[in-house]
């Protein structure tokens, strides 16, 4: 619901699309607080915020690798059309993408993925795991095809890593993998700079 | 059968008028070039002849089919006024970039094969950026990145170009090189529809100029008429 409302709010305003995630966000966090008073456990609350690795059942982890797997097919199906609308939409409209329905996929698989993910590594850096991985891919990759696999590569090696650490020194999952990634990130941006002086 | 006719056309917003029975048609192999002041619906007019947006009356037929039906994508290009302001960062190569002008050809879940692959290379001659195929293109001069989306546009072998200000944001000589190759393209068959204020282009490539006032109708003529009405008014004013 909140990706399809995120979706209808950057259509009516496309020049500012991201008034769209701080809108439903915003609510989403004032439905939450309220929420929260109602609550008599809040450990489960957290878990929700910050990821727990003991949160998920054997039958979640099964949905989640299936779910995953339907993810990854559709992304390899709709790569090209999904380039298309990312780098110019009115082109993409004018070669005959299909740009409304696969928006519509595009937000149901974000949707999914959010959902998944945010069981475990929590709903509060949900959004920093998404966005990393691309920005420590984007400044390594020659090329579009490139980026995506090492976007991929990248979120899975912070996700393994950041769950071994939490195993073995007991900290919140979400944290610690976004951690690392912000790290990981540091060290391309400054081997990057010193790269290009000499 | 005219390649482009407009009849009657009209459009405005809530609170203007932009076009008003705009009548005009151009036949296959033309140059068009549509010059205005700002306001006086150039952009406007190109994006309903491609039918991003729809007119407040009058009928648009390209190629003989109403614009609004018509789904032949890989006859038609358009190279937009966004092609040279999009994000500098978007992590493509030039020959990723040129590829995307296949789907028009190609359309849903169609692999592209060895064939697709050598249009991508010919379209890059032509336009001269065959060697910079690798590069990302964020790191192009505007200049480039222009003949990059022209051979974008060309990779399909459309019929007729549609191009809103290409010129915009480039150095003199990137401008007159963009003019020269979009001069070549029409000789070889290529219709050309341009959104311009770069007379030089008007004056030397184009047959014919769409001049749109600011009450909304238009005058189409011929570059050589646009070109005498021009000397005469500058005359006129300076004496």
């Amino acid at each position: 619901m909140s990706a399809l409302t995120i979706e209808y709010i950057r259509r009516s305003f496309p020049n500012y699309s991201e008034i769209a995630t701080a809108i439903v966000l915003s609510f989403g966090v004032g439905v939450a607080a309220v929420f929260s008073g109602f609550v008599k456990n809040s450990a489960n609350f957290n878990s929700f915020l910050f990821g727990s690795i003991v949160a998920i059942s054997t039958l979640e982890l099964i949905s989640v690798v299936i779910l995953s797997i339907a993810v990854i097919i559709t992304m390899l199906i709709l790569y090209r059309e999904l380039m298309y609308i990312a780098f110019d939409e009115e082109g993409a409209v004018l070669s005959g993408v299909k740009v409304k329905r696969i928006n519509l996929v595009f937000t149901l698989l974000t949707a999914i993925v959010v959902s998944i993910a945010a069981r475990s590594v929590g709903s509060l850096v949900i959004s920093s795991l998404m966005i990393i991985p691309v920005a420590c891919a984007m400044l390594i990759s020659k090329s579009y095809k490139q980026n995506l696999i090492l976007s991929v590569v990248f979120a899975l090696i912070f996700t393994i890593s950041g769950l071994l650490v939490t195993a073995f020194y007991d900290l919140k999952p979400g944290g610690t993998i976004v951690l690392i990634g912000i790290a990981v990130l540091l060290v391309i941006v400054v081997a990057g700079r010193k790269q290009r002086r000499y | 059968m005219n390649i482009l006719d407009v009849k009657d056309l009209s459009f405005s917003y809530p609170d203007k008028s932009i076009l008003h029975r705009l009548s005009f048609s151009i036949e296959k192999g033309d140059f068009l070039c549509i010059i205005g002041t700002n306001g006086t619906g150039k952009s406007t007019l190109l994006k309903l002849i491609l039918n991003i947006i729809q007119p407040t009356e009058g009928e648009i037929r390209i190629l003989g089919t109403p614009s609004y039906k018509f789904k032949d994508y890989s006859k038609i290009a358009y190279v937009s006024q966004k092609a040279t302001s999009f994000n500098r960062d978007f992590p493509a190569t030039v020959k990723e970039i040129v590829q995307l002008g296949l789907y028009s050809q190609k359309g849903f879940l169609k692999k592209y094969t060895s064939s697709d692959n050598e249009k991508v290379i010919s379209a890059l001659k032509r336009v001269g950026m065959y060697e910079y195929k690798d590069k990302k293109i964020g790191h192009l001069s505007g200049g480039q990145q222009q003949r990059v989306f022209i051979a974008k546009a060309l990779v399909s072998s459309p019929d007729i170009i549609f191009l809103d200000e290409p010129t915009v944001g480039i150095d003199i000589k990137a401008v007159d090189s963009i003019c020269c190759l979009l001069g070549e393209l029409n000789k070889s068959g290529i219709t050309i529809v341009m959104v311009t204020h770069d007379i030089s282009s008007i004056l030397y490539h184009s047959n014919k100029v769409l001049l749109l006032s600011e009450d909304g109708k238009g005058e189409l003529m011929s570059a050589y008429e646009f070109s005498s009405n021009t000397i005469s008014n500058h005359v006129h004013h300076t004496h």
